[in-house]
């Protein structure tokens, strides 16, 4: 440790924190009869992406429609016919991203084939099509993609669960990617609707990053929308009022050969200021073989045979779920106690610097990681223009996260980690195949 | 690994060629800043080691990456996959971490660390928080010069290693694995990177370790640093971090040399596949030959000339040699077809120049998606580490772009016209080789390997045959066989559990039809096994009233068992319904043999061995029962025949996992027709009746 200390001395001038160098050349517009705007150029990226972004998904999901933003975006967002084949001939890649808070889709493309690349995503963009048969392949591919990840992730119903008592009432309580309920409701008229609405082009946000010229990309769109204006902030989403909590709810069965419980915690949204302290909680309590969680629950002579978490940073409110799976006889109220205490206690226990350093670190290299790429930094800046109303709303969460002390860690667990804030899911395993429930 | 000697970051689709007429002009033209790699700060250590930095400040993040001269290629005469093996297990362990302290030094870097292997090269690399590289190297320096190898994780490891190579995963890659062997021999290049499954039952924990001790060493290895670092800084903490690095051990990889290979024919047999996979592979030329990039780009000429729906392109232009090859996927009665028009697409190239409307695009395709594989530090990082690797420089790297540029046609005639040369051709078709045998053996000459995968002939299903009617009459005869109704076993037996073995007292009892007890008594504990009307149940011994329905894999564990006695073995390998072949003679076990493969009417695999002197079963390898995870070989050995009522029988038995012994029974009794009751196999559940014992 010592040689780190002194060779670390080494580097002082490297490796200092500080505001993303890129940050002064974004540019924001917006056009009276088209989308807003990012221009993010990077001279030093590799390639140029394009990006389609709406503040469109389970959130804001039409009621009884679960799902519909996903449904859309895989029947009626992706490019069509020649000009997607020719772009992917110059080595386009395309994507599809729909969380619970935005739908986007774009394309990552060579620099040369900006204008290509920008000229057929916004001229799809004002008139994305969408018949009968689009749309009845996507609600079948929709159907065949949840049966495949219930398939691969047995414990997925009992973290559905916990979004339903968690956030009954709001778009959240349902999966981002649609359940059958939502799937069985949706039809032409509907899915036309809400085509019309939330992916009309003057509620896009059409992002441009990487390496290009931002006077090319903002010619390229005025050909096609008119004049542009500097964009006006957004304004921050409104973050709901949210109902009561069930605190203890019967998951019914999954596919697995143990009991599972699970603890959930709705916590404030991703604007608030303590986000960044729980994300970091979060990741000390639940990242990696040696989480906290594990440490303290998962003991020889115990119950817990292991211990499972996860942070989800979202608009209208973020996420912790923890899903413990059991052995020997269970004492339900026992291990509630147990459950609960190991996440609530940090309310009243400070954690060590080192800890909050190491989880601090964590997470703040994840964040830096997926902004690595033309695609990933779009994804990041079009979230905060849409959901947080400011370009700069990642960066400000970055120095919060920088910032954080133990104090703040303990305030915000104190604040958000409450009983009341709580749901508990009990689960059992199904009894497989040909053998009867005892 | 993504090496640089690919044309593409990502593989293209078929529709190349139409990009010209196609990309939708833009309306106003744009200017397209100019991509710049950032140049690297080298500097080579004494002891070899060449580290290159580079600065990136966009974010505070670094990636380091370390690259060694151990791929699958380097493997010499250890068995293949030995490289990926101790890929897999560097960063388990070090002299002074274990796996937690790892975990945890890594976790508090702010980063993640894998290791990978290509067939050059293997790699240790990492993406960390900028503010931690001197915690992320001390760690990425400690797993990769200190690595410990414990037997836990060996097994551990290797097994996962078998799992996969007998999985789907192992099976599908098989024709292009068979392809580079068939184009480079058993050696070399020939490896398959991630190893056989009948090289992985080989591999040893000694084998791991002297591989490592040889080619994990610093001579000629190359860390590469970029991110938001200062070069100088780096480059003086990285040689207090590797400057100690010494090679353990002489021996270093000698490198292949290139081999005149014959022009080739291989079957994968598949026998019930209803299409086939065919694969083309041609030679080519090492990275930094002239050749290298004309040739990448006739490959993809050659695509699309192949004019065939899904057609895949492959090119690798490695330190000691080059390979190119197509693949296609077809009925099975056009696999003969298709390989004719893979050939056919090769050959047009070297006579035929490519169109300037065909060419012209796609260089230039491939020059503005160049900059793509540089979009995070680990592109930068790998791709110089890549070139670096090959004996290239940085300046290579930058200039590839304009070396695709002055590729012409007549250069890629010329470089077809050397490289494409149908008499160094390999093919490599998987499907059902005894339908695919005839009609391909027209195109060329087939090779056999000798594996299981080889068809069976009617010349050596008859062969196979007679050897085991000849096997039948030493051990008595068909009629004596088929005359025993039910069996019992007795035997000490001493048995691995976990690294430890136990000795056990072992009963048998079969009784036909398919019905059998499997008593395991270890001191005064036991278990009772029962298969008995296609249901099975257990219980513990001394109190047989506690019993526990089986679910269906013990069932099918158990109705395995019941035929996997010698008197089974013998009689499933006569049944007419059983497919048979012979497979020529094997050394194992410290012995020859002769082998006869089997695949019962019951749906069972098996691996015959008889002793070529005494024409007794020598051994059986079992491919279901035992081998519950499919991850390594089964194997008993029989000795100490006496006979049985007529029947000559083993009396010694051993049971071998892999590479290891797993149970060595000895007999105290074998009875036939002793007349094992039938009240012993009746459900508990049922009323019981009288007892007959």
């Amino acid at each position: 440790m010592r040689r780190i200390v002194i060779l670390a001395l080494l580097l002082l001038s490297a490796g200092v924190a500080t505001a993303d160098p890129r940050s002064s050349a974004i540019q924001t517009l917006s056009f009276a009869r088209g989308p807003a705007v990012l221009l993010a150029p990077d001279s030093l990226a590799g390639a140029v992406h394009v990006g389609v972004w709406y503040a469109a998904g389970s959130r804001n999901d039409p009621a009884g429609h679960a799902g519909l933003a996903y449904v859309l975006a895989r029947g009626a967002l992706s490019l069509p016919g020649e000009a997607r084949v020719a772009l992917e001939a110059s080595g386009a890649n395309f994507d599809l991203t729909v969380t619970p808070d935005v739908s986007s889709t774009s394309v990552t493309l060579p620099a040369e084939q900006l204008g290509a690349g920008l000229n057929a995503m916004t001229a799809y963009a004002m008139a994305p099509a969408l018949n009968a048969a689009a749309l009845r392949a996507a609600i079948d591919g929709a159907r065949a993609e949840r049966r495949r990840r219930l398939q691969q992730s047995p414990l997925l119903p009992g973290l559905e669960q916990v979004n339903a008592t968690l956030f009954a009432g709001h778009g959240y309580s349902a999966p981002a990617s649609g359940d059958e309920a939502g799937f069985d409701a949706i039809d032409e008229a509907a899915a036309r609707a809400d085509l019309s609405a939330r992916f009309a082009i003057t509620r896009a946000l059409v992002t441009v990053s990487g390496r290009f010229d931002p006077a090319d990309a903002r010619a390229i769109l005025e050909s096609r929308f008119g004049a542009a204006q500097p964009a006006a902030a957004a304004g921050a989403a409104v973050t709901p009022r949210l109902g009561t909590i069930e605190p203890r709810v019967d998951g019914g069965e999954l596919a697995l050969s143990v009991t599972v419980v699970l603890a959930g915690w709705r916590l404030p949204s991703e604007r608030d200021p303590d986000a960044a302290a729980l994300e970091v909680l979060g990741r000390l309590l639940a990242g990696g073989v040696s989480s906290r969680l594990n440490q303290s629950l998962v003991t020889p002579d115990g119950s817990f045979l292991q211990v499972q978490g996860n942070f989800e940073r979202r608009a209208d409110g973020c996420l912790f779920v923890v899903a413990a799976a059991l052995k020997g006889a269970i004492d339900t109220t026992a291990i509630e106690t147990q459950l609960t205490q190991a996440v609530e206690r940090w309310a009243r226990d400070p954690i060590s610097g080192a800890d909050l350093e190491s989880a601090r670190d964590a997470v703040e290299a994840s964040a830096l990681e997926r902004m690595q790429g033309a695609g990933g930094r779009a994804e990041a800046l079009a979230t905060a223009w849409l959901l947080d109303g400011s370009v700069n709303a990642w960066e400000a969460y970055l120095a919060r996260l920088r910032s954080l002390t133990p104090a703040d860690v303990k305030r915000a667990a104190g604040r958000a980690l409450t009983e009341s804030q709580r749901t508990v899911v009990w689960t059992e395993p199904a009894p497989a195949p040909g053998e009867d429930k005892p | 690994m993504s090496p640089r000697r690919t044309l593409f970051a990502a593989p293209l689709t078929g529709a190349l060629m139409i990009l010209a007429a196609c990309v939708l002009p833009a309306t106003v033209t744009a200017t397209t800043p100019p991509f710049r790699l950032p140049e690297p700060a080298v500097h080579t250590l004494p002891n070899g080691l060449t580290v290159a930095v580079f600065r990136d400040s966009r974010l505070g993040l670094v990636q380091v990456q370390l690259t060694v001269a151990a791929g699958s290629a380097t493997e010499g005469a250890f068995p293949a996959g030995v490289s990926y093996v101790t890929s897999q297990l560097i960063g388990q362990a070090t002299a002074s971490r274990d796996l937690a302290a790892i975990q945890d030094d890594v976790e508090r870097a702010g980063g993640h660390m894998a290791a990978r292997i290509g067939r050059d090269i293997g790699s240790l690399s990492g993406t960390f928080l900028a503010s931690q590289l001197p915690l992320a190297l001390d760690v990425l320096g400690d797993a990769s010069m200190h690595a410990v190898f414990s037997e836990g994780d060996f097994a551990r490891v290797s097994r996962n290693a078998r799992s996969l190579a007998r999985g789907p995963a192992g099976i599908a890659r098989q024709p292009e694995d068979r392809l580079w062997t068939a184009a480079f021999g058993e050696a070399g290049y020939g490896h398959a990177p991630a190893g056989t499954a009948e090289s992985l039952d080989r591999l040893t924990i000694t084998d791991v370790r002297n591989f490592y001790n040889s080619r994990w060493g610093p001579s000629s290895a190359l860390l590469a640093i970029a991110g938001d670092v200062q070069p100088d800084s780096v480059i003086a903490w990285a040689s207090e971090v590797f400057g100690g690095w010494t090679a353990r051990a002489a021996g270093a990889a000698t490198m292949p040399k290139p081999v005149d290979v014959a022009r080739s024919m291989t079957l994968v047999h598949r026998p019930d596949a209803t299409q086939c996979e065919v694969w083309l592979g041609v030679p080519g030329p090492k990275a930094g030959d002239p050749d290298e990039i004309p040739v990448a780009l006739a490959s993809q000429l050659v695509a699309r000339a192949a004019g065939l729906a899904g057609v895949r392109v492959g090119q690798s232009a490695l330190r000691s040699g080059g390979f190119v090859w197509l693949s296609a996927t077809s009925r099975v009665d056009s696999a003969a077809i298709v390989a004719k028009r893979l050939e056919a697409a090769f050959a047009s190239l070297r006579t035929t120049p490519p169109r300037a409307t065909d060419l012209e695009p796609l260089k230039t395709a491939i020059q503005s998606s160049f900059p793509l594989r540089f979009e995070s530090l680990e592109g930068l990082a790998d791709q110089w580490s890549a070139e670096a690797a090959l004996g290239m420089s940085f300046a290579d790297l930058v200039a590839f772009p304009a070396q695709v540029g002055t590729v012409t046609a007549a250069s890629v005639t010329a470089a077809a016209r050397k490289w494409f040369d149908p008499a160094h051709m390999s093919f490599v078709v998987a499907g059902p080789a005894d339908r695919l045998r005839a009609p391909l053996a027209a195109i060329a000459p087939i090779a056999t390997s000798g594996g299981t995968d080889d068809p069976v002939t009617p010349e050596l299903e008859k062969s196979g045959r007679a050897r085991i009617a000849r096997t039948i009459a030493a051990h008595g005869s068909l009629a004596a066989l088929k005359k025993v109704r039910d069996s019992i076993i007795e035997a000490s037996t001493v048995m691995r559990v976990g690294k430890t073995e136990a000795t056990a007292k072992l009963v048998q009892m079969r009784k036909e039809p398919e019905r059998m007890i499997y008593d395991l008594r270890i001191e005064e504990r036991g278990s009772r096994d029962v298969l008995a009307d296609g249901k099975s149940w257990s219980s513990p011994i001394d109190t047989l009233t506690k019993f526990q329905d089986s679910d269906t894999t013990k069932v099918s564990a158990l109705r395995q068992g019941f035929r996997g006695d010698v008197i089974h073995v013998l009689l499933d390998a006569a049944d007419p319904k059983a497919r048979v072949a012979a497979r020529g003679t094997t050394f194992l076990n410290g012995a020859n043999h002769e082998r006869v493969e089997v695949w019962t009417a019951f749906g069972s695999h098996r691996m015959m061995y008889l002793d070529p002197v005494t024409h007794l079963l020598s051994g059986v390898e079992l491919q279901d029962s035992d081998n519950r995870d499919g991850s390594a070989a089964v194997r008993r050995w029989y000795h100490d025949y006496r006979a049985v009522d007529g029947i000559r029988l083993p009396f010694d038995e051993q049971r071998w996992l892999g590479a290891q012994r797993v149970m060595h029974l000895k007999l105290t009794r074998y009875a036939l027709n002793a007349g094992v009751a039938d009240g012993l196999f009746v459900h508990p559940e049922t009323p019981l009746p009288p007892s007959s014992r």
